[in-house]
């Protein structure tokens, strides 16, 4: 039987189109954040056993960074370090590797929503990632509807946050 | 009838290039850059009515911050009680306490926002006036709301709040006394350690 080409693409066309939504996919290569980050004033990092928030007032300035433990309900504080200005490179240059195959598991405490706020009147722009963990050496996104990446992480990024203020920070400043 | 298969053929192929050009070509466009996206070409103002409402045992974190105090409520899972954090720019302490009856109050009136008319003539505040509300689900990926406010320097006036996207600044309904609560921190919304 003879198939026709032109039915079968206009078919295809029009479930393409259709697979269109309001969420835009990520590029590929291409960092997903369109701030830089001089410009990122706050960041909150939050996570089933810790939760950071991290503000300044002005470009040139050290973050003040909080970060409260479920462990013992401790909170640490200090002020940014070297290793906090590369998470925060980190976050803001994030790029899309592929997208993920099978995806990983969605309600898992291994996940951390990352949230970022430029001075200005600009919005947040919120991140859902999970670290890469035994058997699965990637750094995943999670994307509007679920739609899972693999994106670009230094593993040692993740592991600044695990140590926190011994890590991030440049010099404690007490905990409370 | 071989000319009426070529015809079909042709309209076939022309329409397919139309719906092409019209919705899938567009799909294959990776990487807009939101830098030079236009975010006001198809903006309405707001109608008056419910600005969103959303679940409050979706919530986890609350973040308000304002060029004077940067208030982070957060609490380990859905019933469990809030924690409050809150640093102060220019001062080294920090306020740390659970959360107490009046921040339930509080709390439950962020989860709903109800707005008016969009303002005339719209407040010319600077942007270090504008606070920033930003409430967090830790669990999913969800679209929570952001919000900058603008809160009443007198008695009597409303709480204005202007959203990402929207342009507009609106007056909402919410109890500006109850809501300034949290500019006291731990004394306003806490219970002490």
């Amino acid at each position: 039987m003879r198939r026709k080409p032109a039915p079968m693409l206009l078919l295809a066309a029009i479930l393409l189109a259709g697979c269109e939504d309001e969420c835009t996919r990520p590029g590929w290569g291409q960092p997903l954040s369109y701030m830089a980050a001089a410009d990122v004033r706050e960041m909150a990092v939050s996570g089933s056993d810790r939760k950071l928030y991290a503000y300044r007032s002005a470009a040139g300035d050290p973050f003040e960074i909080a970060i409260a433990y479920k462990a013992g309900d401790r909170v640490e504080r200090c002020r940014s370090g070297p290793e906090f200005q590369r998470f925060l490179d980190a976050m803001v240059t994030l790029q899309v590797i592929r997208q993920s195959w099978h995806g990983v598991y969605s309600i898992s405490s291994d996940w951390f929503v990352v949230e970022l706020w430029p001075a200005g009147a600009d919005h947040g722009v919120p991140h859902r990632l999970r670290p890469p963990v035994p058997g699965y050496p990637w750094s995943v996104m999670e994307w509007c509807f679920g739609d899972q990446y693999l994106v670009d992480i230094d593993p040692a990024v993740w592991e600044s946050l695990r140590s926190g203020c011994a890590n991030l920070g440049a010099d404690a400043v007490g905990g409370a | 009838m071989i000319w009426l298969r070529r015809v079909l053929g042709v309209t076939g192929w022309a329409a397919f290039g139309l719906l092409y050009w019209a919705f899938a070509a567009p799909w294959f466009e990776e990487g807009w850059d939101p830098k030079s996206y236009d975010w006001t070409s198809d903006w309405t103002p707001a109608e008056p009515g419910e600005a969103f409402s959303v679940y409050d045992g979706l919530v986890t974190e609350i973040l308000f911050s304002a060029r004077d105090i940067k208030f982070y409520a957060y609490r380990w899972g859905p019933g469990h009680e809030f924690h409050i954090l809150v640093q102060r720019p220019g001062r080294d302490d920090i306020e740390r306490c659970v959360a107490a009856e009046p921040f339930t109050r509080w709390f439950m009136m962020l989860t709903d926002m109800t707005r008016g008319e969009m303002l005339a003539e719209p407040v010319a505040a600077s942007p270090e006036d504008w606070a920033v509300l930003q409430l967090v689900a830790y669990r999913f990926v969800v679209e929570m709301p952001e919000f900058r406010l603008l809160l009443p320097t007198s008695p009597g006036q409303p709480i204005i709040a202007t959203e990402f996207g929207t342009l507009g600044q609106y007056p909402i309904e919410w109890d500006p006394e109850l809501f300034a609560l949290v500019q006291q921190g731990c004394a306003g919304l806490g219970a002490p350690r």
